[in-house]
């Protein structure tokens, strides 16, 4: 029975691979490549610094170095473990078939080891290797490496599948849809906590821990025995065979452990979660203040809104700053007693850090939703096409509502800040006001990008950009941020700072050089007729973000028109000729 | 030329190799319900899908009211509605808010939009769950909404594919009723469906295609008198042109052997 599902899944696989378009396999070459490069990188450093490995550091590295693959697969893998276990469309079948539960799971745990673990497996025993040669390590090395590490990631994986399990007999079924977030939020809790350990359990930095040699973790910790079983094995000591069993024993455990909770977490969890959330969200009677009809591009925004207000898991993109806050108060009260108000500095210091945090975290997610928006559209692009609206229209209806959604949120918390600071009410609003123009660039980089590279993942409904386009919007915000903010910049430095500034110029020269002889330049003008060149830097700032921001959304207009493309990323494998369909958009 | 509402000329789509649509040249007047026919995968969304906009053909070209979709697509999609086969809605909206939106980009007055919603609501009950999310309508309700969606701007045009699968009898049947009255208005529509009483009963013209072409088109008496003999039924037509006779012979086997046992 497991082999003909075994062979199944094989088969979609292999018809997956071949009905895909051919720039894919261009992409997986690119990919492949990077991966080969940095497994070369991380194999040369390993022969560069081989010598000043110590015995005791390399099982600093070691065991942080498993703790990071437990980390990274529960992080990870969890989303896709959610996928293997209650959104693939394939289980509506099988369920209804005479196959027991139990082997339905099997194969689908053994099916979430090609993705992120096995990219952690190479990643790993790969530099593993390097260094055995380069030591000389004794043979039993590598048979015990090459077992050691897949313990320690089923160790990993069967965390990530108790998180799904366990959780989803906790959750109400009518939380379903939110059952995704809750879990993403707690195991980002628990890494986070995983990682904290090392740092809560000794007073010092991690790196200088790791090279001091000082043992990192308790002995009973088991990514502990992991790494005293590949140390003993390198010279050729019995002393590998306690703590290799024991953490092949633990991981035997926690496979067990699964695999006693997968009639109640996966089947009767799976029935409660296509159940779903028959939300039947009575707003009483609205209809009294008469319908609201609007401008095409305000009901564009407003659509964007209701998706965003009514889903929680939109509001994910906020979550940073909750870490941000956490690790705020977190960082505060370890490092020693330090009173909240002892932050609380003059506000020339506080207020331009904070606007620079502000700048950062809006650079984060300005982008994000607005590209985020093309995505969202997915399944029902064709209302937008059907409809008599420009692509001009769509654009600015979108850019609206992603600009100003963070803009609220953001706003609210800044005068949190600038009450406790005790900022002036100029400090306030001008930086307010400075902000809220320049990041409509970013918006409109973010939309643009999003028509780009749209995706669309039902299992993951968030993910709405290609990974390349997410790493280029990353970039481009904080290129623009860099140049929006020149003129902004030049208006705070202070005429005083001048004369070093022109010494700064004299005594060095090429690029850094020359910026600081425009900033001198421009400072000499500035004590010359402060109020004009104070306006023509505010005018200068406003062309340029304005500027942006109208050129990009004309640019996802025109993109609109000619057609978006949105990658829809089929969340089974049990339509294999269909593997990734595209639906555009015009 | 006036009267032309839909006109379609060599209208052919290819997927890579495969040919869904080939050559396809139609026209319907102003004010006609036209059906159109054809076996699973003969073509019916994929020309529906170039007619609106959605998908852009190989060649040919479609017009709507004399306008061209894929030229002028603005212009002609003011006067055309949609109703899908795959009710993909917002899920996140209201039926209400759904309908507002719909009004909103068409620019519909306030109290016109109000009576007319009311009335489309009231004819589909969907009254009483108009302020419910759309992610948790039936398959059923989400198709009426959309149909609600389609006909609340008054179109010139509408293109429905297979309206009434999923439909409560009720349902269908106010479907039909509303499909002959706006049509008799002067209302256009273009329907594919799989039900062959829909197209007896009410079309004034269908059209069937097999294979990517039209096999068969005209009025249903142009239809019969084309056959053998006239009082044929269309499914007797339909399936003496799209070849149902294998499998009939096919499933008669299977039924004897079931009996010789
Ligand atoms: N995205 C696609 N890629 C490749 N071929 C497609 C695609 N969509 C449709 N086809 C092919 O085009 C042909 C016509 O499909 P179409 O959906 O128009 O059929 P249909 O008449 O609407 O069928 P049904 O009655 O089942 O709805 C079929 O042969 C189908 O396989
Ligand atoms: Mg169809």
């Amino acid at each position: 029975m497991m082999t003909a599902l075994l062979k199944n899944q094989w088969k979609i696989f292999l018809n997956t691979m071949r009905s895909q378009p051919g720039k894919n396999y261009l992409s997986y070459l690119v990919m492949f490549i990077v991966f080969a490069i940095l497994l070369y990188w991380l194999s040369e450093g390993i022969w560069a610094i081989g010598d000043s490995i110590t015995k005791p550091i390399l099982a600093g590295i070691l065991s942080y170095g498993f703790l990071l693959v437990i980390g990274f697969i529960i992080l990870l893998g969890l989303p896709q473990v959610f996928k293997h276990l209650y959104s693939a469309t394939d289980l509506n079948l099988l369920f209804t078939m005479p196959i027991p539960t139990r082997y339905i799971f099997w194969v689908k745990y053994v099916q979430s080891f090609a993705g992120i673990p096995l990219l952690v497996f190479i990643l790993y025993i790969v530099p593993l290797y390097v260094y055995g040669i380069f030591i000389g390590a004794n043979l039993l090395y590598y048979p015990v490496g090459l077992l050691t590490l897949p313990a320690v990631i089923v160790i990993g994986l069967s965390i990530a599948y108790l998180f799904n399990l366990v959780l989803v007999q906790i959750i109400p079924a009518s939380k379903a849809n939110e059952f995704m977030t809750v879990m993403s939020v707690l195991s980002g809790i628990f890494v986070y906590l995983l990682f904290m350990f090392p740092n809560m359990a000794n007073d010092r930095p991690l790196s200088e821990l790791i090279l001091s040699g000082l043992p990192l973790f308790p002995e009973w910790l088991p990514v502990t025995w992991a790494s005293e079983a590949i140390i003993a094995a390198s010279i050729g000591s019995i002393d590998f065979l306690v703590p290799f069993l024991m953490i092949v024993v633990l991981a035997a455990i926690f496979m067990l452990l699964t695999s006693t909770l997968v009639e109640k977490g996966f089947r009767t969890g799976w029935v409660k979660l296509s159940e779903g959330s028959g939300k039947r969200r009575k707003k009483g009677i609205t209809k009294k203040s008469g319908p609201k009809l609007h401008h095409p591009v305000i009901a564009i925004g407003k659509k964007e809104w209701y998706a965003v207000k009514r889903d929680m898991r939109e509001w994910l993109v906020f979550l940073p700053i909750v870490f941000f806050g956490f690790g705020f108060v977190f960082s505060g009260a370890v490092s020693g007693g330090m009173e909240l108000s002892d932050l609380r500095g003059p506000t020339e210091v506080t207020w331009p850090i904070t606007q620079a945090i502000l700048l950062f975290i809006y650079a984060m997610f300005n982008g994000q939703i607005a590209s985020s928006t093309i995505a969202r559209e997915a399944k029902s692009v064709w209302i937008l096409r059907i409809l008599p609206l420009s692509g001009k229209d769509i654009a600015f209806g979108k850019l609206w509502i992603s600009w100003l959604i963070p803009f609220v949120v953001l706003t609210l918390i800044e005068i949190v800040i600038g009450i406790f600071f005790g900022w002036t009410a100029l400090q306030l609003i001008s930086g307010i006001a400075m902000k809220a123009v320049i990041t409509v660039g970013i918006s409109g980089i973010g939309m643009w990008l999003g028509t780009i590279g749209a995706k669309y993942n039902p299992a993951n409904p968030q993910n709405r950009l290609k990974f390349g386009t997410a790493f280029l919007l990353f970039i481009a915000s904080y290129v623009y941020l860099f140049f929006a903010l020149i003129p902004y910049v030049l208006l705070l430095i202070p005429v005083e700072t001048m004369t070093s500034a022109q010494e700064f110029s004299n005594e060095i020269d090429g690029f850094f050089g020359t910026i600081a002889g425009i900033v001198y330049t421009v400072l000499t003008w500035k004590e010359a007729s402060p109020i004009i060149v104070t306006v023509a830097g505010i005018l200068l700032m406003l062309i340029i973000s304005i500027g942006v921001a109208y050129i990009f959304t004309m640019l996802s207009a025109r993109k609109i028109d000619q057609g978006i493309e949105i990658e829809m990323v089929q969340n089974t494998n049990s339509k294999p000729l269909l593997g990734k369909k595209s639906s555009r958009l015009y | 030329m006036e009267n032309k509402s839909i006109k379609l000329t060599n209208l052919t789509k290819s997927y890579r190799r495969h040919v869904a649509v080939k050559d396809l040249s139609l026209e319907v007047k102003q004010g006609e319900l036209f059906g159109f026919l054809g076996p699973n995968g003969a073509g019916k969304t994929t020309t529906i899908k170039m007619l609106t906009g959605l998908l852009e053909p190989t060649g040919g070209t479609a017009e709507i009211k004399g306008i061209d979709i894929w030229k002028s697509p603005i212009d002609a999609k003011k006067n055309i509605a949609y109703v899908p086969d795959q009710p993909n809605l917002y899920p996140k909206l209201t039926g209400w808010d759904y309908l507002e939106f719909v009004a909103s980009v068409f620019r519909i007055p306030k109290d016109r939009f109000q009576s007319k919603a009311d009335e489309l609501l009231q004819i589909f009950s969907l009254t009483d769950q108009a302020n419910d999310l759309i992610e948790s309508y039936s398959h059923g309700m989400k198709q009426k909404i959309a149909i609600c969606g389609a006909l609340i701007h008054e179109p010139d045009v509408l293109f429905l594919d297979e309206p009434t699968v999923g439909l409560d009898p009720k349902s269908a049947r106010s479907l039909k009723n509303l499909l002959r009255e706006l049509c008799d208005n002067g209302m256009t529509a273009f329907l594919s469906t799989h039900i062959l009483e829909i197209a007896e009963q009410m079309c004034d013209r269908v059209g069937i295609i097999f294979e990517g072409d039209i096999i068969a088109l005209g009025t249903m008496d142009e239809l019969r008198s084309s056959g053998e003999n006239a009082d044929q039924s269309l499914e007797d037509i339909f399936l003496e042109l799209t070849g149902g006779e294998d499998q009939q012979a096919i499933i008669s086997e299977i039924s004897d052997n079931g009996d010789a046992k």
